[in-house]
This record gives C-alpha cells, structure tokens and sequence, in this order.
C-alpha cells in the first residue's frame, strides 16, 4: 500500500507532533519524521505544511540567522496549535480503532459499532 | 558565502522552485521558501540527490494548500462560470410570475431595437458621406444606404447573416455602438421633432433663445412708432398690453437709458425715456429718443441731454426730435380726422390746443393715448 496517500491524510497531525516539544526548522522536522518511521514523507511536503499551519494559526516562526550560510525558518506550535493537536489526536485514535476494529474483527468484536469510552 | 550551506547545487535547486512559484506573489513565495537553501543544504549532506525541482514545487503547493500550477493560473472558467451563473439567474427572473408578462412585452418589442440599431448603423457610418436631414437621409442614395442598414440589422436580429465568427462579433459591435450612438441620437431627434411642431427648421435649435425685452419674430424691436388714423406720426404713446402691463422694450438703467442690441449695425442703441421725478423712467411712451449707440461694448457714454425732452409734440416727425421711420403713414378709411394737407390748415373747430397740445395733454392724463379731438395739427 501507498503510504504517501495515507501521509497526506496525516501529515498535519504528524507536524504538529514532532515540534509539540521542541521547535524545529525545516529539514530537522523532516528529519525527526524519518526518525518516527515514516520513511516516505517528501521535504516539499512537510515544508509545505508547514507554511500551512503557519497560515493556520497554529505555528510560530522566527528566523535564525546562521554564520557563513543561509538563515534558518524555526516554526514552534502555540496554543492554538495544541488545541488542534490535541483534538485531531483523539479525532485519529478513535479512527484508528474503529479501522482496525474493522480488519481484525476477531480481535475486540464489542468495539466495533461506535467504539467505547 | 561559503561552507555546505551554500553549495551551488541547492541554490540553483531553490532558484528553480521559486520560479515555478512564480505565480503566487513574492509574499507568499517568501513565506514559502524562506531558509529553504538551508534545508536543501542539509539534504544534499544526507542523501546528495534533490530530485526535480518541477515536482518539489508542486509538492509543496498542494501541501500547502495553494493551487497548483495548471489550475491556479487560469481562473477564466471561474469567472466564466460565474457569469453564467449570473445569466441564469437573469433568465430564472424573467421567467418569475410576476416578471414574465412584462419580459415577454419587452421581447415582443426587438423588431423595433432592430430598426433602431439599423439607423444607428446608417447614421454611425453613412453620415460620412450621406447627406442628412435632421438624422434621416437627405436623398434618394441616404435612403437606400438606411434601408440595406435596417435590412441588414433586421437579418441579424433573426439569426440570419451571421454565418462567420466574423459577423457574430461584427453584431455585437454595431449593437454596442449603436446603443451608445442611440443615446444621443433619441433625444436629438425628439427634440427636432418638437421643435418642428412651431413651423421653424430648428437648424440652430440648441442655442435658440429669445432676446430679452420686446421682440418681434425673435427680433429686438428697438422703438416704436404711431401715426394716428390721419396717417400723422404721434409722439408720447403710452402703450400697455391686455393685462394692463406697461409695454416696454426692457427696464431702463438708473438714468431712464433703454440699450437696445442691433444686430443689423452690431450696436447697442441707447435710448432715452421720459422720467416722471416720482415714479422713475416712463418707459412704456413711444417713440424714445435715440441719444446714441455704442459699437461694440456698451460704453455708457454721458448722455448728452438726460432731461425728458420738452419737444413740441407736433404732429410733423421732424418736430419731434425723433427721426420717424416715414413722414406720415397712410390714413386710414373713415377717420374724422383731417387729413394732412389741403383741408388741415388751421381749420380744426377745437382751437384749444394750438401747436403744441399733444404734449401737455399726454402729460397730464397718461393712458388716454387717444386724444384724436384735440390732435388735428396738421404740419405742411
């Protein structure tokens, strides 16, 4: 299975996660993705994203100029950016059990009309 | 400028991208890219291969959200669909209950919009060669150009002749043209149409206005004389209209000084009414004195003589001070009057009033102008 159609539907999430502890710039959040298992994930997507959230709301930029060579664009979450994190996390793991509810039948049949809270 | 920041490869690399984000605006190009030659940088460290920086744009488009390249620059569809939209709501109100009797009245009026567009094509084109006349053709070439214009405007109108993408947008053009030409031409023709109503030929129409004051088929009249039933010239006529308005030529100056524009010697004709201490210029007795003209601007000159002038009053023009348009006009039939001449010496019975009586008579009972009993003063 493709997981770069998979990653479009959660790269937001995937984001906000890797800079929910520590800003990052550009290439050091690619890298911390790659870090968490997703091989896949392109560099002009998670830029991409983040300019995203940055218009969004959710993320802060600053600029951080480096001797010798070009600057870097450091992006931090803010509240907002929690907030959203925090939802969209529940949001996917109720997902996520309800799809795997859905393949492996076997494995919790009682969860598997409206999950259980 | 040096170390692995700056290898060559990634800023070609983010030059190229930027270029492909051309379209977006250099704000968001910049909100888009800033540091990118950094992490380009740090890529080429990691694996040395940036891929296709066509693919990276797009990449970075779509995961931004932004259009990308083939279905962000042309918004036309957009805006085609808008006006669509537009015109199907125009078609759905005039199909509305209320609407539709009115639309269909307006739609079963075309024919004339297409008479109207012909004759706006004819005047919009064929005016300049074509005699006209007040908007139509002035000769028998003017009315066949009108009518192969109406003709080819009716044929449009009815779908036909419009065989090529040519003539299509040819039609909408003269439909333009003619709705501006229309704009103008409606109203002139209105107006020469009611203009024409009072019998003149409206050549100057727009600029026609009546001169102040007295006029006479729209000229000034510039003094006014009377000859009594005798054909003898008559001097103080006071004059008055059927509202038992004074006739005047127009108000006189604070001197009694009427100026009156002759368009024959382009002169202002200054001339001097009588003035009652109490009541201000007479200005309604006739004839007045003519005391001077002034060629082109009004120079208020001094009048020479602002005192009412005490003439005679006789009946001969001469005597007057005023110079009469004849000597004497013809008499009329059954006057009791003498006439001039023979039976006129000194043989009136009233002997009153030698010489000058007509003066002192006007003067003192104003408004009975007709003093024929006392007035056979015949002059030789």
């Amino acid at each position: 299975m493709d997981t770069t159609q998979l990653l479009k539907g959660v790269l937001d999430i995937a984001v906000l996660a890797v800079i929910r502890d520590e800003d990052g710039y550009g290439y050091d959040i690619v890298r911390r993705l790659r870090a968490a298992g997703l091989e896949d994930v392109g560099d002009a997507s998670v830029y991409g994203t983040l300019r995203r959230l940055y218009a969004a709301g959710l993320l802060s930029t600053y600029v951080v100029p480096s001797e010798g060579g070009p600057h870097r664009k450091y992006y931090g979450i803010n509240d907002q950016g929690r907030a959203t994190l925090e939802a969209d996390s529940r949001t996917w793991s109720a997902f996520a059990e309800r799809l795997g509810a859905l393949i492996n039948p076997e494995s919790d049949p009682a969860t598997t009309p409206g999950g259980t809270k | 400028m040096t170390g692995i920041s700056t290898d060559p490869r990634a800023t070609a690399f983010a030059a190229e991208v930027r270029a492909r984000l051309a379209d977006l605006g250099t704000e968001e190009i910049t909100e888009l890219t800033e540091g990118l030659e950094a992490d380009l940088a740090e890529r080429l460290a990691d694996t040395d291969d940036l891929g296709d920086p066509a693919a990276y744009a797009q990449e970075l488009r779509e995961s931004a959200g932004l259009p990308a390249v083939g279905t962000h620059v042309p918004p036309r569809p957009d805006a085609r669909e808008r006006w669509a939209a537009r015109r199907d709501r125009a078609i759905a109100l005039t199909q509305h209950r209320r609407v539709a009797p009115l639309w269909r009245f307006v739609v079963s009026l075309r024919p004339v919009w297409w008479v109207a567009r012909g004759w706006a094509l004819f005047i919009c084109t064929g005016a300049v060669g074509v005699r006209l006349n007040w908007l139509l053709p002035a000769d028998f070439l003017g009315w066949l150009l009108l009518a192969a214009a109406i003709v080819l405007s009716v044929q449009w109108g009815r779908g036909a002749w419009l065989g090529s993408t040519l003539l299509r947008v040819l039609k909408v053009i003269v439909s333009i043209v003619a709705v501006i030409a229309l704009l103008f031409m409606v109203p002139t023709a209105i107006h020469g149409l009611s203009y024409d109503e009072y019998g003149s030929q409206g050549s100057d129409s727009d600029t026609w206005e009546a001169p102040p004051g007295l006029t006479m088929n729209g000229e000034n009249v510039k003094n006014i004389f009377a000859y009594d039933c005798a054909g003898l010239p008559l001097d103080r006529v006071q004059l008055f209209d059927s509202a038992g308005t004074p006739l005047t030529l127009e108000p006189a100056d604070s001197e009694g000084i009427i100026r009156r524009w002759d368009s024959v010697s382009d002169t202002d004709i200054e001339l001097q009414t009588r003035t009652d201490t109490s009541q201000g210029p007479i200005t309604n007795a006739f004839p007045l004195e003519v005391v001077g003209t002034t060629s082109g601007l009004p120079a208020p000159t001094p009048t020479p003589d602002p005192s009412p002038a005490p003439s005679s009053g006789a009946g001969s023009a001469a005597a007057l001070g005023v110079s009469f348009p004849f000597e004497n006009a013809r008499a009329l039939p059954g006057c009791a009057l003498p006439v001039e001449g023979a039976p006129a010496d000194e043989n009136p019975p009233t002997e009153d009033t030698q010489g000058a009586a007509n003066a002192p008579a006007i003067e003192d009972t104003p408004g009975t102008e007709n003093s024929p009993t006392t007035d056979p003063t015949p002059a030789p």
